[in-house]
């Protein structure tokens, strides 16, 4: 290729990479570290929940010094986060016209709503007198003109039940001062703020998170600053993270960048060496984040971070082709330079892309993305140090300055080849150090120790959620359907099913979307069983009139159940009504049925309540801690299983390449020995392994074998130099980039730099000492 | 003078005293009973009521313990003919039912609150906030006794009470008869009235389920 035509190539990726980065949206969804939703039912409803009303919901509360003023700020606070584009709903307080919506939709419609599991005794004489004696000491009480006002219609006064469970499923904590909710002790306002996007969608959550304090400064400004804030949600996490996240990647590729740069310069004192090494890592990013957006539209942050991190990784390529070059001896071309490496290129980019790609076998989305990102990385890369960086360099010249450095290098070596039983001793150093650590190490696989730590505001999180009294919403029962209806049935049951194992003890209380609606069927049962009851007008007008009724004062009731004017209640009339709202936190849209979520407090037998709603058809218990950790522990087998499978995808490459096994196992053993090492490493100081330790080491792994690869193909004795000064510039480079991310604030991030930063140094040293090991005295062995 | 016509003269004398002492003290007022309630420290009463709805052929009687702390806290506790209890704390009604206790959010319902709330300011004499939700109409009745009547000023409270009368002596409630609105009546005569300071914190105010 010519100059042009490279310069041309290299400014097109160059522009279609930055029209991407323009584009690509950067998210710090959690849901990336869950396995799809395409792989089982729970997966598909913890999606769901994470996009759901649930989860853009945040908890305010204002600090008063008085109800009254609480009550003030409430309605100020309110009307302003109302007036907010991006706010989808504000509750603080009963509507006076809430209650009368809730009572037109129940009016007439009591006998679909008598019982939602009748029996044989449901309408027995007993059960009949009973209902009329309850009704007489409601009408006794002094507040009984609303029982006196309905009877007639309502003689089991199912919209007073209706009603108290309503009142039943409010945070346990809240009480209602003039319409505005607050909590107990009447010192604070209790506001329920629903965002309409999602609170990882940072763009618009962080300015959302601005105006909601600068609304609540004007507030408290009025009230002469005697106001306090405090709120629960995870807006706040999650934007505070992406955050962090972003700075981190900004700070860290600074510093990475000016380590290389420095590093690169100090090296082949040439500027335009320099820049050579940068264009396969322009051309690597600009290719990963184009197929990344054509692919998946948006990347994860902990992608981009290890996107970022890619540049001192595929500056190899090029530092290693110029290390060969500029070694080769004078008049040597670019193409003869390139010949030379090439192998050993491709063979490192192949087996580093494989390593990756087996990364995008599992049904984790962040690490696909990973591993595509990475892996179109690598391979634009390569290609880059292929065809784009030969045209531009030099006629190999006289022996550069960095021969001193590859000298001392070569001495460093040569020492060692002399101390065989210290190259023993750091082999069974490191071997010691894998027998013993590595049996310590112990997995977490809880999900928040990924996520940045913020104490305070757990702690003020903490105690909002105990003012308000919400209940713990990780332990729910999902109810599944194809449509609403077949979803309220299957609800239905699980009610039932949760009745009996409320009395059972194996859960306190639960508060589900069958407060407020039954599915249609189960309507039509509760009439028609009345209906069908023998002799029940009969039975019921002599009853009422035995516990002290006048006669015929329930005739409206008994002509509305003989010959109904509604029809059962409706999802879309509850939706439009003023408990729509209350009905919604309860529904989830999935990509093939709708789910009603009941949330249960207080779960004192999981097992046993698991086996109860295992026999519901449709009906899915689920712990979403549980779910979690069990979803990470496969991750972490199914991870394990695949750095397995790619170490035998490359031994497999190393013996079609090698064919001899002293090769493959000086290629492959230094890497594999490098990664368990730094497992034992962490095990042995006490560090608890995760997903990123995994990561790190699936990188450790595919850059060792690179610097197997790289001693093998080049140990003669004349590029030996060259080639330790290749690895040993690999490491630095990759240890600015990677190792550089243990500084991160961000757990995740901090894993995988540490944990990288520790098994790339082991490699640099093992794999050097490999040679010699195998060699003995020198001789060539690959 | 004989020592007879000294004792119809002295007698004479102390009867006219008695006549003009009696002729000198004020027959009550609105103001005098709404202060003289808004003296009391609490009190415990016992009450019998009779409640005519229209939907039962024949009244509802029950007995129970009234329970007053000023300035809101009042237990209505009935024994007979089964138990049950309501506490007023402020604008927080409970009701105890059965088994279950249930809280009425006299602001979610503004009549019943209104209605809750009137009874409280009654016995604890708050004439502002009686006078503000009803058109009051005070007589005395002879002696220390008096009655009144309270005529709601709102609609939406008028359609749940259509009025409430009290009669008493001096500080004191005898019986409250309430109008709903849709002329249901109950009327509760209170005997055995006992002053008594009480708390917030007396367990008489405090809910329990069994």
């Amino acid at each position: 290729m010519t100059r042009l035509g490279a310069a041309l190539v290299f400014l097109a990726v160059c522009a279609l990479g930055a029209t991407a980065a323009v584009r690509i949206e950067v998210s710090n969804d959690v849901a990336a570290f869950m396995p799809d939703g395409h792989d089982n039912e729970r997966a598909q409803i913890f999606q769901a929940l994470l996009a759901g009303e649930n989860t853009r919901g945040s908890v305010y509360a204002v600090g008063a010094p008085s109800a009254a003023a609480a009550v003030v700020a409430s309605r100020a606070f309110a009307e302003r986060l109302r007036r907010d584009p991006e706010i989808l709903r504000v509750e603080n307080g009963f509507a006076a016209s809430d209650g009368e919506g809730v009572a037109r939709l129940y009016r007439s419609r009591e006998a679909y709503f008598l019982s939602d599991a009748p029996n044989a005794d449901t309408w027995s004489d007993t059960r009949l007198r009973t209902a009329f004696r309850r009704l007489t000491e409601q009408l006794a009480l002094p507040t009984g003109g609303l029982a006196r006002s309905l009877a007639t219609r309502d003689p089991f006064m199912v919209f007073q039940h209706r009603v108290d469970a309503l009142a039943a499923m409010r945070p346990e904590g809240l009480v209602a001062r003039d319409g505005v909710y607050l909590t107990r002790d009447e010192r604070h306002a209790v506001l329920f703020v629903t965002s309409r996007e999602s609170p990882f969608a940072a763009a618009k959550q962080a300015p959302l998170l601005r105006r909601i304090e600068q609304a609540f400064a004007a507030v408290n400004a009025n009230q002469h600053g005697r106001l306090t804030l405090a709120q629960s949600g995870f807006a706040r996490f999650a934007v505070a993270s992406e955050l962090a996240i972003r700075n981190d990647v900004t700070r860290i590729s600074i510093l990475s960048a000016v380590g290389v740069i420095l590093f690169t310069l100090l090296l082949f004192r040439s500027v335009r060496f320099l820049l050579l090494t940068f264009v396969p890592v322009v051309v690597g990013m600009a290719a990963a984040v184009s197929v990344s957006y054509a692919v998946f539209g948006a990347v994860h942050g902990i992608t981009l971070a290890f996107g970022c991190a890619l540049i001192g990784v595929t500056e190899d390529y090029p530092v290693h082709l110029l290390n060969h070059h500029t070694f080769a001896g004078k008049g040597t071309t670019p193409a003869q330079s390139l010949k030379r490496v090439w192998i050993g290129l491709l063979l490192g980019a192949g087996t580093t892309t494989v390593g990756l790609l087996g990364l995008g076998s599992t049904t984790f989305s962040a690490m696909r993305e990973i591993a595509v990102f990475a892996s179109t990385g690598v391979i634009g890369a390569l290609l880059a140090t292929r065809y784009l960086v030969p045209p531009f360099l030099p006629v190999a010249e006289a022996a550069p300055p960095q021969a001193r450095v590859a000298l001392t290098l070569e001495r460093v070596l040569a020492a060692f080849r002399r101390r065989p039983r210290v190259v023993g001793a750091v082999w069974l150093v490191a071997l010691l150090v894998v027998a013993v650590g590595l049996p310590r190490v112990r997995w977490n696989d809880d999900l928040s120790r990924l996520n940045a730590e913020h104490p305070e505001w757990r702690a003020e999180d903490a105690r909002v959620r105990a003012l308000v009294g919400a209940p713990d919403a990780t332990r729910m029962v999902v109810a599944l359907g194809r449509d609403d209806n077949t979803a309220l049935r299957v609800n239905d049951a699980v009610a039932e099913a949760l009745q009996e194992a409320t009395v059972a003890q194996e859960v306190t209380s639960f508060q589900s979307a069958h407060s407020i609606l039954w599915s249609r069927e189960t309507q039509e049962e509760s009439a028609e069983s009345a209906r069908r009851a023998d002799g029940f007008g009969e039975r019921f007008r002599a009853l009422a009139s035995e516990v002290g009724f006048r006669d015929s004062v329930f005739d409206p009731f008994l002509r509305e159940l003989g010959s109904p004017t509604t029809q059962p209640l409706s999802y879309e009339e509850v939706r439009t009504s003023p408990l729509g709202t209350v009905l919604q936190r309860f529904r989830l849209s999935l990509p093939q049925s709708i789910a009603y979520v009941t949330f249960l407090r207080g779960v004192q037998h999981s097992d046993a309540l698991n086996a109860r709603i295992a026999s519901i058809s449709g009906a899915v218990y689920l712990d979403q801690k549980e779910f979690l950790r069990d979803a990470y522990g496969a991750f972490r087998t199914r991870t394990l299983q695949l750095l397995a499978l790619g170490a035998l995808g490359v031994l497999l490459i190393a013996l079609v390449r090698y064919r001899r096994i002293r090769a493959v196992v000086a290629v492959c053993f230094p890497a594999w020995t490098a990664a368990a090492t730094t497992l034992g490493i962490l095990g042995l100081v006490g560090v608890e392994g995760n997903l990123m330790h995994l990561l790190a080491l699936v990188l450790v792994l595919s850059m060792g074998i690179d610097y197997g690869i790289f001693m093998a193909e080049h140990s003669e004795e004349s590029e030996l130099p060259s080639t330790l000064l290749s690895v040993v510039a690999a490491t630095v480079t990759t240890i600015l980039s990677f190792g550089l991310l243990a500084l991160s604030t961000n757990p995740a991030l901090r894993s995988l730099g540490m944990a990288t930063g520790i098994g790339l140094a082991l490699c640099m040293v093992l794999a050097p000492l490999a040679l010699i090991s195998l060699r003995g005295d020198g001789s060539r062995t690959a | 003078m004989t020592r007879w016509a000294c004792i119809l003269v002295a007698l004479a004398c102390a009867l006219s005293l008695s006549v003009a002492s009696r002729a000198q003290s004020p027959a009550p007022t609105f103001a005098s009973v709404m202060s003289g309630l808004a003296q009391t420290t609490g009190f415990v009463a016992q009450f019998r009521e009779e409640k005519t709805i229209e939907l039962l052929a024949a009244p509802l009687r029950s007995e129970g313990t009234l329970y007053f702390a000023p300035p809101n806290h009042l237990a209505r506790r009935i024994t007979r003919p089964a138990s049950s209890a309501m506490v007023v704390d402020g604008d927080r009604v409970r009701m105890l039912e059965g088994h279950a206790i249930r809280e009425l959010d006299g602001s979610q319902d503004a009549a019943i609150g209104a209605f809750v709330r009137s009874f409280v300011q009654l016995l604890s004499g708050n004439r502002a906030e009686l006078e503000r939700t009803f058109v009051v109409a005070f007589t005395a009745t002879g002696g220390s006794a008096w009655s009144l009547r309270l005529t709601p000023r709102d609609p939406r409270l008028g359609r749940l009470v259509r009025e409430i009368r009290a009669a008493g002596a001096a500080q004191r409630l005898q019986e409250l008869v309430v109008v709903e609105g849709n002329g249901d009546t109950s009327t509760s005569t209170f005997t055995s009235f006992e002053a008594r300071s009480l708390r917030a914190n007396d367990p008489a105010f405090q809910l329990r389920a069994p």
